[in-house]
C-alpha cells in the first residue's frame, strides 16, 4: 500500500541526471566518478588550470546554509571546467523576504541557468528542487539537512581508494554524531556500495541510530572497541546545538570519552588513516596531535574535493546535454 | 514533477453528488453493508414505500421479473453496495480564517460526495472556536450546508493551553465536545483542571494525544526510514506517554473521552486495556494510517507529511486489525491545504491530506486487497463514531426514512471537476482510481 517511484537522479538509461544522494547508485556509478576524478587531478598542474567541458554553461550556487570549503571547492571545480559561475547570496535574497523556495527557483530558471549547486537545511530539499525543476537543468546536492552530502562522501571514497587501493576487506569506523550527520549517511551508503562489510558506527547512544533500524553497520558506544583494528577512522564534527538539545553533557566530557587522541588511535591499525570532513573542532572530537599527525589525511580530502566535484559536475552536465539533444532530435522528427 | 499534488488549481464550488429521491421504489441486487440493522452483509432487494424502508428481501432477483406495476422506480443495483450514511469526527473545514485552503461549503460538499451525513469539526479556525460567538457564526453558516456540521469547541482560550474556555456557555451554544485539537497542553495541572471542569459540564472530550516535548521538531516516525532520510523523528512514545497521561486523568475525572488518530499498535493496546478496565473511552485511526506506512516517505513526497506521522507496517497492520475487530472507528483525517503549503521540502511543508472526495476509493483498495473487511469499514464509519456524536439511529431498519449511500466500482479520476474540496492535496489527483459514491438515496 505504499508508492515507490523511480530514482529522480537517474535517467531511464541509468545516467546521472542529478546528483542528490549516494543511496540508489551502483558501484559502477561511483567507480566511474572516481575514475573521472583521476583524470581531473592533474588539471591544477597545467599552466592554464582549465578544461573546456562546461564552457558556455552557467552554474549557480544556491546556499541556504553557510559553507566555506564546500562552496569554495565547487567554485574552483566550476571555474576549472570553464563554466560561468553565479552565487546567490540567500541572506540578501528574496527568500529572506518571504519568497518561497519554489518561486526563487522559478526566477533563477528564467535566467537560463544550466545547473544548480544547492545546500539547504531541510532534508530532501535537493530532491524537492530536482522534482520541480524544468527538464534539462541539473541539480547537485551540496548538503541537505541531516540527509545527504554525496559529494563529500565521494571525495572520502577517493581519499580511501588513494591510500588503501581497494575497499574489499577494509575495516572502517565512523565516530561521532552519526544521527545528525548528512556526511555519515552518505559515507555509509558509499562504503557499503563499494564493498566495505566491516563498518562500525561509534558514539554515545544519543548520537547513534536506534538499534534495529537496519543500517549496514555495527553500533559501538565504546570508542576503543569501535576502532580496534580499523584501516580507516572517520571523525565527525560535533555541533554545539547537540549540547543544548541535551544529547551530551558538554564538550569536555565528549572529548574525554570519544575524542580522538594519539593513545586511542593506537587501537586502530598502525597504518590506519584518519579522516574528518571539516571544519575540525580541536580539543572536542580530535586532539591537535592527531589532526596534524602522520595518519591524518584531512587536507588530502579537501584537495581531492575539487577533482571529485569536477567529475560530478561534468557527468551531470553531460547527461543533461544529451537529454536536451535527444529532445531536440525528437522535435525535429 | 510530483504527480499527486494539484498544480493546476482552479477554485470551484462543485456539488456533483447525485441525489436520487425515492418515495416508492425497489432496489434489486444490492449488497447491503449494514452493521446495525437489517441485512448485515448480503445481497438482496430493498423496498421503499412512502419514503420509508418497507422490506429487505435477501437473495438475487432478475430485474425483468420485478413487479413493475407495484413500484414507481425499479433499480437493478447489480451488486453495488448499499450503506448507511457515514459520520466523521475531527474534520478541518478551514472556515473561518483559512478560506484559501477550504470553506465550509467546499469541504462539506466533499464530505457529502463521500457519503457522510454528519461531521464533527475541529476548533482550530481563526478566530479559534473558543467562544459562543464563533460557534454561533459557524452554526449560522452551517445551516445552508448539505450535511450536519457539529462544532467541537476549544478546551483552552485560543487553544493556547493556558486558560480554560467557557465550557458551559459553549455547550449551551451547541458544541458537542471539547478538544485541544493537536495543540500542546503540557501543563499537567491545567490539563487535570480542564477535565474536571469538563466533567461538570457533561461534555465529551476528544484527545489527539501527543507529548510535544518528545515530538520536538519531528516530522516523521522515528524509525528506519526517517533515519535513512535524515528526517527529524517523532518517537512512538510521544503518543503513548501522552495517551497514558490522558487515560489516567480520564480515570480520575470520569469524563467520556475519544482518542483520535491513533498511529501505533502500542496506542491501541493502551486504549483496549483501558476499555477492559471499564473506562468510558473510544478511539479512531485515520484512514491514511490504514493505507500508508513510513515507506511512503521515500522520495520525500510532502503529500505524505501527516500528523501523527505514518509509522511502521507493523503498526498499520495492528490498527487495521483493530478496525476489523470493531475495536476502533475510522476518522477520515480530512485536512485540506493550499498548494503553497505542500510545495516545499518535506519538513517545511504542512501536514495533512484532503480526503473526503477520495476516501471510498482509498478504502476500496484495502478491501480489494482483503486487508479490510467491508462490513467492519462501514461499522467504523457509522455505528462507532455515532456513539461519540450521540447519534442513536445509524443503521438501516424497517420503518426508517430511506436515506442511504449507493457505492459503485466506477473507474474515475479525481480532478477539479470531479472533486469538491478546495484542497490542493488530494491523494491520487489526476490518477485513475476505482470506487466512489454512485449516488445518495433520499426520500
Amino acid at each position: 500500500m505504499t508508492e515507490h517511484r523511480s530514482d529522480p537522479q537517474l535517467t531511464d538509461a541509468g545516467l546521472l541526471r542529478h546528483f542528490l544522494t549516494i543511496d540508489g547508485l551502483s558501484r559502477q556509478h561511483l567507480t566511474d566518478i572516481l575514475n573521472l576524478a583521476d583524470s581531473f587531478l592533474n588539471v591544477e598542474d597545467r599552466t592554464i588550470k582549465k578544461v573546456p567541458l562546461l564552457r558556455g554553461k552557467t552554474v549557480a550556487t544556491l546556499f541556504f546554509e553557510n559553507s566555506t570549503r564546500t562552496r569554495t571547492t565547487f567554485d574552483l571545480a566550476s571555474k576549472r571546467l570553464s563554466a560561468d559561475l553565479i552565487h546567490i547570496n540567500i541572506n540578501t535574497s528574496s527568500t529572506a523576504k518571504g519568497e518561497t523556495l519554489i518561486d526563487t527557483l522559478r526566477n533563477l530558471e528564467a535566467m537560463a541557468v544550466d545547473m544548480f549547486v544547492v545546500r539547504h537545511g531541510a532534508s530532501g530539499a535537493a530532491h524537492f528542487i530536482a522534482n520541480k525543476v524544468s527538464p534539462g537543468i541539473g541539480i547537485i546536492n551540496a548538503g541537505d539537512g541531516c540527509h545527504s552530502h554525496p559529494t563529500q562522501a565521494m571525495l572520502d571514497m577517493y581519499t580511501i581508494r588513494h591510500f588503501k587501493k581497494q575497499f574489499t576487506g577494509l575495516k572502517v569506523a565512523i565516530v561521532g554524531d552519526i544521527m545528525h550527520s548528512r556526511v555519515a549517511r552518505s559515507q555509509i551508503h558509499a562504503l557499503s556500495c563499494m564493498g566495505v562489510t566491516d563498518l562500525r558506527l561509534v558514539g554515545p547512544q544519543t548520537l547513534l541510530p536506534k538499534k534495529g533500524h537496519l543500517w549496514p553497520a555495527t553500533l559501538f558506544t565504546n570508542v576503543e572497541e569501535g576502532i580496534t583494528d580499523c584501516d580507516v577512522v572517520i571523525l565527525l564534527r560535533l555541533q554545539k546545538e547537540r549540547m543544548v538539545a541535551g544529547l551530551i553533557p558538554n564538550e569536555h566530557e565528549y572529548f574525554r570519552y570519544y575524542g580522538m587522541t594519539k593513545e586511542r588511535m593506537l587501537h586502530a591499525k598502525p597504518d590506519a588513516i584518519l579522516m574528518h570532513p571539516g571544519p575540525i573542532n580541536r580539543g572536542v572530537e580530535i586532539d591537535s596531535r592527531v589532526a596534524d599527525g602522520k595518519q591524518s589525511v584531512i587536507l588530502d580530502q579537501t584537495h581531492y574535493g575539487i577533482a571529485i566535484r569536477m567529475a560530478i559536475l561534468s557527468s551531470v552536465m553531460d547527461t543533461q546535454v544529451k537529454t536536451r539533444q535527444s529532445r531536440r532530435i525528437g522535435y525535429e522528427h | 514533477m510530483d504527480q499527486d499534488l494539484d498544480s493546476d488549481f482552479t477554485p470551484t464550488h462543485n456539488q456533483p453528488t447525485k441525489v436520487l429521491t425515492v418515495k416508492d421504489g425497489l432496489f434489486l441486487n444490492g449488497r447491503l453493508l449494514n452493521p446495525n440493522g437489517i441485512g448485515t452483509d448480503n445481497v438482496g432487494s430493498l423496498t421503499v414505500k412512502n419514503g420509508v424502508i418497507q422490506q429487505w428481501q435477501p437473495g438475487r432477483s432478475i430485474a425483468s421479473n420485478a413487479p413493475v406495476a407495484k413500484h414507481d422506480q425499479i433499480i437493478d443495483l447489480q451488486g453495488q453496495w448499499l450503506t448507511p450514511h457515514f459520520f466523521d469526527i475531527g474534520a478541518q473545514l478551514r472556515e473561518p480564517g483559512f478560506e484559501h485552503k477550504g470553506t465550509l461549503t467546499s469541504e462539506s460538499n466533499a464530505a457529502f460526495a463521500g457519503g457522510f451525513q454528519g461531521i464533527a469539526m475541529l476548533p482550530d479556525t481563526s478566530p479559534v472556536m473558543d467562544s459562543p460567538a464563533v460557534v454561533g457564526l459557524i452554526q449560522e453558516r452551517a445551516k445552508h450546508l448539505s450535511l450536519k456540521v457539529w462544532p467541537m469547541a476549544a478546551m483552552t482560550l485560543g487553544l493556547n493551553g493556558t486558560q480554560l474556555s467557557e465550557m458551559f456557555a459553549l455547550k449551551a451554544a451547541g458544541c458537542i465536545a471539547i478538544t485541544q485539537s493537536r495543540r500542546p497542553l503540557s501543563n499537567n495541572r491545567l490539563a487535570l483542571r480542564c477535565l474536571e471542569y469538563i466533567a461538570t459540564t457533561g461534555l465529551k472530550v476528544l484527545f489527539y494525544s501527543e507529548d510535544h516535548e518528545l515530538a520536538g521538531d519531528g516530522c516523521a516516525h522515528e524509525g528506519p526510514i526517517a533515519d535513512r532520510l535524515g528526517l527529524s523523528g517523532i518517537p512512538e512514545c510521544a503518543e503513548t506517554t501522552a495517551i497514558a497521561r490522558d487515560l489516567l486523568m480520564v480515570e480520575r475525572t470520569g469524563v467520556t473521552a475519544h482518542f483520535g488518530h491513533l498511529s501505533s499498535a502500542r496506542s491501541l493496546e493502551l486504549i483496549e486495556d483501558a476499555q477492559q478496565k471499564g473506562l468510558p473511552v473510544t478511539a479512531d485511526v485515520a484512514l491514511t494510517h490504514l493505507i500508508y506506512d513510513e515507506r511512503a516517505l521515500l522520495n520525500f513526497n510532502p503529500q505524505y507529511h501527516l500528523r501523527p506521522p505514518l509509522r511502521s507496517n507493523f503498526d498499520r497492520k495492528a490498527l487495521l486489525d483493530g478496525v476489523n475487530r470493531g475495536a476502533i472507528s475510522i476518522s477520515i483525517g480530512h485536512q485540506p491545504q493550499d498548494i503553497a503549503s505542500k510545495t516545499a521540502p518535506f519538513s517545511e511543508s504542512e501536514a495533512g491530506m484532503s480526503l473526503y472526495d477520495v476516501h471510498i476509493s482509498m478504502a476500496k483498495l484495502l478491501i480489494e486487497a482483503e486487508q479490510l473487511n467491508p462490513l467492519a469499514w462501514v461499522k467504523a464509519l457509522t455505528t462507532l463514531p455515532a456513539h461519540f456524536l450521540n447519534q442513536t439511529s445509524v443503521g438501516l431498519n424497517i420503518g426508517d426514512q430511506a436515506a442511504f449511500n449507493v457505492i459503485s466500482d466506477e473507474v474515475w479520476t479525481p480532478n477539479r471537476q470531479s472533486c469538491c474540496s478546495l484542497g490542493g492535496n488530494i491523494p491520487g489527483f489526476k490518477q485513475s482510481t476505482i470506487g466512489r459514491l454512485s449516488y445518495r438515496v433520499s426520500a
